[in-house]
């Protein structure tokens, strides 16, 4: 799977209600960090053992219902939802740990 | 400019920006967001320590100012504060960076006044254009309890006075 960006409030409510897993990317063009784990971040969305779990992000300048809505502090922040309910959640940039929250949404 | 609020006014309605402190700041593992902090929303039913510099990172400040308030971060908690803020004419990300420069973490918040609106409205701006400046904060120190100035000086002089920690402490 791709990371697909999401561009709407409402879009963002339909995602994390669903009953998929996801897992959201919250990232700035301007921040360091979140262009260091971004590739790491589309290659575990290519995995086949996280194919059950759907990625996406969201540009916090673009987006910013979105990011004060589940409060949004520094960046990138990855959140893990399902059908309403969020899940683990990582700040900074930390390869390890953020497969662990991918992970988290399969176990 | 001369302060126009006094003991006993109600503060008038305003917006700071600020990077809220995370320890992933530190290590630079993330970006800081800057977000808003509204007076009369945020500060209602608080008892709020304020006190305002010229610049971040400017000698009197950074050496003279600030440090005695993380000092006595203890003394303030115990007097019933619920926050102690550092306010300056310098934009969010300055303020972040200086905060965390001072080993600051949550203890005060490093508020910037954007484009002084707020402190103007006080009468606490300072031009200080002949020094390269343009328009800063005075030099002041306010105890604001539940959105009412119990406590405001700015300091006449260069020195750390009545703006100062232990002056504030002792008025609590």
């Amino acid at each position: 799977m791709v990371v697909k960006e999401i561009k709407s409030y409402e879009e963002f409510k339909q995602i994390i209600n669903g009953s998929k897993p996801v897992v959201v990317d919250f990232w700035a063009t301007w921040c360091g960090p979140c262009r260091f784990i971004s590739p790491v971040f589309e290659k575990l969305s290519e995995r086949d053992e996280f194919s059950g779990v759907d990625f996406y992000k969201v540009d916090v300048d673009e987006q910013s219902d979105i990011s004060q809505e589940v409060g949004i502090r520094a960046m990138p922040t990855f959140m893990a939802f399902q059908g309403g309910e969020k899940g683990k959640q990582l700040v900074g940039a930390n390869s390890a740990e953020l497969e662990n929250v991918v992970r988290s949404c399969i176990a | 400019m001369a302060p126009t609020i006094k003991v006993g006014d109600t503060v008038p309605d305003g917006t700071f920006t600020y990077i809220p402190y995370s320890p992933e700041l530190d290590s630079h593992a993330a970006c800081g967001v800057p977000t808003k902090l509204n007076i009369s929303k945020d500060w209602k039913g608080k008892k709020v320590v304020l006190f305002a510099v010229p610049g971040a990172f400017t000698p009197t400040c950074h050496v003279n100012h600030l440090p005695p308030y993380v000092e006595k971060y203890d003394e303030f908690k115990s007097k019933g504060v619920d926050q102690i803020a550092v306010v300056a004419a310098n934009d969010a990300f300055v303020m972040s960076g200086w905060g965390r420069f001072e080993g600051l973490k949550d203890k005060i918040l490093t508020l910037s006044d954007p484009n002084v609106e707020w402190s103007k409205k006080l009468g606490l701006d300072l031009d200080l254009s002949a020094l390269a400046f343009g328009i800063r904060t005075a030099r002041y120190a306010m105890i604001i309890d539940d959105l009412v100035v119990k406590y405001v000086e700015v300091e006449p002089g260069t020195e750390v006075t009545v703006s100062g920690a232990e002056a504030v402490l002792a008025k609590l």
